[in-house]
């Protein structure tokens, strides 16, 4: 299993919260957002991963553009945070990119890396 | 506020407020860096208006509400935001056929005229509480004048280390030193006194773009490949070039009478009238937003009714200079605006060329994002402080905890604003019911 982090912010601290979760399952390489968003639209790498401070913009921005607006998600805006469940469904229903605000990245990481070691 | 209001501002607020709906509406330009992307979907009918708006409206709603009319309130100038992503809202609410793009022009106009009038009645409704504390807010964002000059050595930490990023911190903190000490010459006896943050601050952008440049180039440097199959994006975007060279040329014009300014760092200094320095932030912000801008717009086809904001840097030295500042804000705004979209090619073909410049720009944008949480959370708790020295630091600590294990957090970087005065509001209903007596002195 191979996560990229891309999107701007925080990127050492994303990758470690994805090994500490992955449970040594997860490969993770920190990229320019748009070499990750091509890593995973060439299929060299399953999921990306990225942090700003809107979740939307530095964050998923060249992955939306790259991978397309149908395998992205933010999964935290500033003002919202998808509740638990949501968050499984959307990697379930085969979401590839996840965008965050970088200060929930403790909140989140632990149950992206659950529901996608689940599949 | 800092602006007045006449029949310039009203005229120049309803311009902005009506060009960025239009170009929101016509799917020629938004500000919102993550909703640029979702057009191409929109544009081949894979994705539905409605859709378009929920996006566009989920986006900057809470950004709107939550950070651009606190940081404005505080700040005494609007920011960016308050107005740009609330006409992506309007813009993208109405569908692009038909006479539609007008109602979407006038909606975008009278929210530009609103917004003026509003943040002023804002402001005077706070004046005449018993206990006026708009005194205090520029409190908020002292802070960012004293210590803004560090992002550098933040940015440069992120991209070569901590030991550069070390090296350009001790350099940042001697050029000010130093500066504070000997940086005032008497020539002709007329007496000349560097800034010493300004200074600090462009030695150390320098510093950071040297180090940018001399990165190496990386191995997979496949983006020039990935990018050569969007030359019909930059297309789309050259053919709107004359709307868009007018919608810099509003905003430099906004950005001169000093009715908007373009971040929380250039909004403080412009308050402040240190207008040399506020224009050395906004090129530093700049430099941070050029890869941003142009690859979203590149793979979008949609680009930014602000651009890469250095419209805003010239706009910011046109200050005060009367009718010919307005003229040149305005010209200088639109041909800024006119040459970077006909750069766009050249910058979608050199991507791999300076890999060291897109780095460069995440990670000034993730240096100043974290040096502004820092400062106006500070700031907010010293402004709470001045406010009501017995429980303000209390209250903007809690607050800002409060909103980290909150379901709905806000943007840390707008817990400092919203501190401020939400205490300044306590205050005042402490009074009401005698618990806050208003001390004479």
């Amino acid at each position: 299993m191979k996560i990229v982090v891309g999107g701007q912010m925080d990127k050492q601290i994303l990758a470690n919260l994805i090994n500490k979760y992955g449970n040594g399952e997860v490969e993770v390489s920190i990229k320019s957002d748009i070499e990750a968003a091509l890593a995973v639209q060439t299929n060299q790498a399953q999921y990306y991963f990225g942090a700003c401070a809107t979740g939307a913009g530095g964050a998923l921005a060249m992955a939306i553009g790259l991978i397309g607006p149908q395998f992205c998600v933010s999964v935290t805006i500033p003002g919202k945070i998808m509740q638990e469940e949501e968050i499984r469904l959307a990697v379930r229903n085969g979401k590839k990119a996840f965008g965050f605000v970088n200060y929930d990245a403790e909140k989140i990481i632990p149950i992206l890396l659950d529901e996608i070691l689940k599949k | 506020m800092i602006f007045q209001i006449n029949v310039l501002t009203i005229i120049v607020m309803a311009s902005l407020g009506g060009i960025a709906a239009y170009l929101a509406n016509q799917n020629i330009a938004v500000f919102h860096d993550g909703l640029r992307p979702m057009f191409p979907a929109y544009l081949s009918n894979a994705m539905d208006r409605k859709t378009l708006f929920a996006t566009s409206f989920a986006l900057s709603f809470g950004l709107v509400i939550g950070f651009g009319l606190p940081t404005s309130i505080a700040g005494k100038i609007i920011i960016v935001h308050t107005i740009l992503l609330a006409t992506d809202i309007i813009g993208t609410m109405f569908p692009d056929t038909g006479k539609n793009k007008w109602y979407a022009v006038a909606v975008g106009a009278l929210f530009g005229v609103v917004l003026l009038f509003g943040m002023q009645a804002i402001i005077d409704a706070l004046k005449i509480l018993p206990i006026d504390f708009t005194g205090n807010l520029g409190t908020v964002g002292s802070l960012i004048i004293l210590a803004f000059s560090v992002f550098p050595a933040i940015a440069v930490a992120y991209q070569a280390g901590i030991v550069s990023g070390g090296v350009v911190l001790a350099l940042i903190m001697i050029v000010k030193q130093v500066t504070v000490l000997f940086g005032k010459f008497v020539i002709n006896d007329v007496t000349i006194a560097l800034n010493a943050d300004g200074m600090a601050l462009l030695v150390g952008i320098i510093a950071m773009v040297v180090v940018a440049a001399r990165q190496k180039k990386s191995a997979d440097g496949n983006a020039t490949t990935a990018f050569a199959v969007f030359t019909k994006n930059i297309e789309r975007i050259k053919k709107n070039m004359v709307v868009l060279a007018l919608s810099g040329g509003i905003v430099a014009l906004a950005t001169t009478l000093l009715l908007i300014a373009e971040g929380p760092a250039s909004l403080t200094l412009m308050a402040e009238g240190q207008y040399a320095q506020a224009a050395i932030v906004a090129l530093g912000r700049t430099l941070g937003f050029i890869p941003l801008v142009m690859t979203t717009a590149i793979v979008s086809g949609v680009y930014s009714p602000a651009g890469t904001k250095l419209i805003h840097v010239p706009a910011i030295l046109f200050i005060n200079m009367g009718i010919v500042g307005l003229a040149g804000s305005f010209v200088t705004g639109a041909i800024i605006m006119v040459v970077e979209v006909l750069l766009l090619g050249f910058i979608a073909q050199g991507m791999d060329r300076f890999p060291g410049m897109k780095d460069l720009g995440d990670n000034t944008r993730t240096a100043m994002s974290k040096v502004l949480d820092l400062a106006l959370l500070v700031g907010g708790m010293l402004a709470a402080n001045a406010i009501a020295p017995s429980i303000g630091y209390i209250w903007v600590i809690g607050l800002y905890f409060l909103n980290q294990a909150s379901k709905k957090p806000l943007s840390t970087m707008a817990i400092g604003p919203i501190g401020a005065i939400s205490m300044g509001i306590i205050v005042n209903v402490l009074h009401l019911i005698g618990l806050f007596p208003i001390i004479v002195k």
